[in-house]
């Protein structure tokens, strides 16, 4: 393989390697190196990645420590513990509460909602596979005792090409809305990777997201369940799931499986599996194949 | 009624006849060449009654392509396909080298991807230094610069 191997057929060959393995071989001359760092072999190397389904990674965080399991092999096989690129006290305030609100393409988004003299916003971007972070700037937005609690959402906007981090911050009034004093609809602010800004977004939410939980990105959106108790009439849905579309940058809520509509005893929350939509409960999984929107956006 | 059965007859076993750099004539018939993007191509283009003329082929490696388009156009079951390929990729660099410009050029999208495949598990796993000597790269890097990306990533070539 001594001759000179054609550029579309060496990118079709490194488009399959790991990603630890292409680091390494930017050293092997000038042409791999700008070869592997271009935008377009990255995209391209992602959707091998994402057709192949072979190389995806779980991350596990223990306290402050990070470690990737091969997803193909769990749990049989063992995990890699990996350095955390940030200093806990310096970079980030601390390991505590900090959660991954989100994957997408590898990239992680790290959210740390902290309680400093006055509440704080943290957040960063993590690309384990690289090591590498990038720092969010704190939001537009400081909202004080006022707020009651946020929740976060994270994903990839494929029509205008960009990574967007999505806060929607609950405030407290003095009008008992439901269970919680909670003023509806909440605040919510986008920050856009590409324009390295937040900005609010309008929104007409008149549920109340599940305090703490995760968001779940599928279809351009991510999703949460909400808090059950908000019955507003003997019609109304109790189970719904919250979408905030990255794209067009709105909110929507889709009718939960039949059963769940109505049940308030058990606890309801979203994930990803095959790249669908799924409902976990308690003990036992609906998987959502087609959305079906209730509320208009 | 008589024509129009030896007109089906034909289209069936219709062979085209390729061409190798080196002016070997191997018969192919239609459906197994056609998987090639290229010859499709050349054959519509009114090469088909004709030899068509595969300039960038040696008749060594055309012959093991035409061993690939025959055994993929022969019905074989799915699993014994894969063994197939796996014993058919399994060649020294050089043939695979060639089958790789090959498939590049006749446009075979599945043979291509098996071969790249190969060629990725063949080199993960390798050092810098020993894909430049496989692929004859020299290196165009200072010790200064190779030692600065070495840095980056420190973790990577541990």
């Amino acid at each position: 393989m001594s001759d000179y191997l054609p550029e579309d057929i060496l990118l079709n060959i490194l488009a399959r390697l790991p990603v630890k393995t292409l680091l390494q071989f930017r050293c092997v001359s000038k042409t791999w190196y700008s070869l592997i760092t271009s935008p377009s072999f990255i995209t391209h190397h992602l959707n091998e990645k994402a057709t192949s389904k072979n190389n995806d990674f779980l991350l596990f965080k223990n306290r402050n420590s990070y470690f990737l399991y091969p997803d193909k092999d769990f749990p049989t096989c063992n995990g890699e513990e990996i350095d955390f690129p940030l200093h806990e006290g310096v970079d980030f305030p601390s390991h505590d509460n900090m959660y991954n609100t989100a994957s997408c393409n590898g990239v992680s988004c790290l959210v740390r909602f902290y309680l400093d003299s006055r509440f704080k916003f943290w957040a960063a971007l993590w690309n384990p596979s690289i090591r590498k972070t990038v720092p969010i700037p704190p939001p537009n937005a400081g909202f004080q005792s006022l707020r009651l609690f946020e929740i976060a959402g994270f994903g990839f906007d494929s029509i205008n090409h960009d990574y967007k981090l999505v806060r929607i911050v609950y405030l407290e009034t003095s009008v008992y809305c439901h269970t919680k004093k909670t003023k509806l609809p909440p605040l919510a602010e986008v920050y856009s990777l590409k324009s390295g800004c937040w900005r609010m977004v309008e929104n007409d939410l008149k549920h109340v997201i599940m305090e703490y939980s995760r968001s779940a990105f599928v279809n351009g959106a991510c999703h949460w369940t909400t808090v059950s108790s908000q019955r507003r009439s003997r019609s109304a849905a109790l189970n719904v799931i919250v979408f905030f579309d990255l794209a067009d940058e709105k909110m929507g809520g889709m009718i939960v499986p039949d059963c769940m509509v109505f049940r308030d005893d058990m606890e309801l929350t979203v994930t990803v599996f095959d790249g669908l939509l799924s409902l976990v409960a308690s003990w036992r999984q609906f998987i959502l194949k087609e959305k079906k929107r209730i509320i208009a956006t | 009624m008589a024509s129009s059965e030896s007109t089906t007859t034909s289209t069936t076993t219709k062979v085209l006849r390729l061409k190798s750099s080196d002016n070997e004539i191997f018969g192919v018939e239609e459906k197994a060449a056609l998987q090639s993007e290229t010859i499709k191509s050349l054959a519509e283009d009114g090469y088909s009654e004709d030899v068509i003329p595969l300039f960038n082929v040696e008749k060594k490696t055309l012959a093991k392509i035409v061993e690939w388009l025959n055994k993929h156009a022969s019905g074989s079951s799915k699993e014994e396909l894969k063994r197939w390929d796996a014993d058919f990729v399994d060649v020294d660099k050089d043939v695979l080298y060639d089958l790789l410009l090959a498939s590049n050029y006749l446009n075979i999208e599945v043979l291509l991807h098996q071969l790249a495949q190969k060629v990725a598990d063949m080199i993960k796993g390798k050092k810098p230094e020993e894909i430049r000597q496989l692929f004859g790269i020299k290196n165009d890097f200072t010790p200064e610069e190779e030692a600065e990306i070495r840095r980056e990533n420190a973790w990577a070539f541990e």
